[in-house]
């Protein structure tokens, strides 16, 4: 196994989570044992399960509620939504748009917007003076240090940009765009790269102006 | 993490590890031997036989190295480490099959007791891990509990979140960074 396969398949996890066949296994080890970031990196997840199994992951002593995973869609969009208002303002003026403000709660009703790979494409409205709201499914794409963001449109035009904290693990990005940045109606596409330039991720949609 | 010196495996080093530096020879059996020992886990029973496995891999190696007096490639001196290793499991196997296997309950515990500095050291780094995984948010703790505590099935789990195990191995993957960078705060702290 060569280096950049371990880091791409996730190897580490795999191993720990014994998830490998034999041979693969095998092939891993041959690499860890001669790779000392590799070495380093499997040391850390087993120290981590070795841990969890000696009963250190206990549950938080003092539940007020209990949080589950599934309700990810509307509690952590909440919270996601009043993070991204915030964000959402800084960026209007950031980007010399709207010069919009908030001044009180804003009701968002975001679309879903999934992968390239994945289905037909979005078809968002954006109303003069209102916002775009897209809520971006990362799927199994890693974002440990952070997101960049571009919109352009089918000629390549930038029609917004800029740097988002990674969502918590499950939850989407909240991406608002104000209508104005959208000049025409047609294809635009999104591409999400990790701070530390790795792979970008593609999504695309169509806006329909007015 | 853990803190080790960082050594090149160059020429220099197996030189050293040949002529019996201190340093060396303390480098290198714990720097493999958490490698070994990781590795001999899921092939080994017991830890007895964890560490006469470790030991004799351990053992071959240098005599090899007093032997020929280096290798041809110091570099892949890990490679090596891991051949021995396997040669020594094949033979463990091959006597194991012309033997009366114990029952499956029988698991007799390593009596042979760690020294005092390695029990401290070992203390102190199960107090890092335990603060480490204490700092992580609760639900990063309770995936890892279902994963390795209580060892569920993991595809139940996949659908008890709504996620296809790709995602799993992703959530695994950041809850491992956090782990690492609360540890090595704490390590730096």
């Amino acid at each position: 196994m060569e280096h950049q396969e371990a880091i791409d398949t996730l190897a580490s996890e795999r191993y720990i989570l014994g998830e490998m066949s034999e041979a693969e296994r095998d092939s891993f080890e041959e690499h860890y044992f001669s790779c000392a970031v590799c070495a380093d990196d499997v040391l850390t997840a087993d120290r981590m399960r070795t841990g969890v199994r000696a009963g250190f992951a206990k549950a938080a002593p003092v539940v007020v509620a209990r949080r589950s995973w599934r309700p990810a869609v509307f509690i952590p969009w909440a919270a996601a939504a009043m993070m991204t208002i915030v964000a959402g303002y800084e960026s209007f003026h950031a980007v010399g748009r709207d010069g919009n403000g908030l001044t009180g709660p804003l009701a968002l009703a975001p679309m879903t917007l999934r992968s390239a790979t994945r289905g037909e494409e979005l078809t968002v409205t954006a109303k003069p003076g209102s916002v775009v709201t897209l809520a971006v499914d990362l799927g199994s794409a890693r974002f440990d240090r952070g997101i960049k963001y571009e919109i352009r449109n089918e000629r390549g035009e930038l029609s917004g940009s800029g740097d988002a904290d990674a969502p918590t693990a499950g939850a989407p990005l909240l991406l608002l765009i104000p209508s104005s940045a959208f000049h025409a109606s047609g294809r635009y596409g999104l591409t999400l790269r990790d701070t530390v330039g790795t792979e970008p991720r593609e999504y695309h949609f169509v806006v329909q102006v007015g | 993490m853990p803190q080790l010196t960082r050594f090149e495996f160059d020429g220099a080093y197996i030189q050293r590890l040949i002529a019996e530096d201190p340093d060396t020879e303390r480098h290198f059996s714990r720097y493999f031997g958490e490698l070994l020992t990781l590795k001999l886990r899921s092939r080994l029973r017991s830890p007895a036989q964890i560490e006469d496995a470790k030991q004799e891999t351990f053992a071959r190696v240098l005599t090899a190295l007093k032997r020929k007096n280096g290798l041809a490639t110091p570099a892949s001196l890990g490679a090596f480490v891991n051949s021995v290793c396997n040669n020594v499991l094949f033979e463990l196997y091959r006597a194991g099959s012309r033997t009366t296997p114990l029952e499956d309950d029988v698991d007799p515990p390593d009596e042979r007791r760690p020294d005092v500095v390695t029990s401290i050291a070992a203390g102190e780094e199960r107090l890092k891990v335990r603060r480490a995984l204490e700092s992580l948010p609760e639900k990063e703790r309770e995936l890892l509990r279902w994963l390795f505590f209580e060892e569920r099935d993991k595809d139940m789990i996949c659908r008890e979140l709504n996620i296809d195990r790709n995602y799993l191995r992703v959530l695994v993957h950041r809850a491992k960074a956090r782990f690492r960078e609360q540890f090595d705060a704490d390590e730096k702290g």
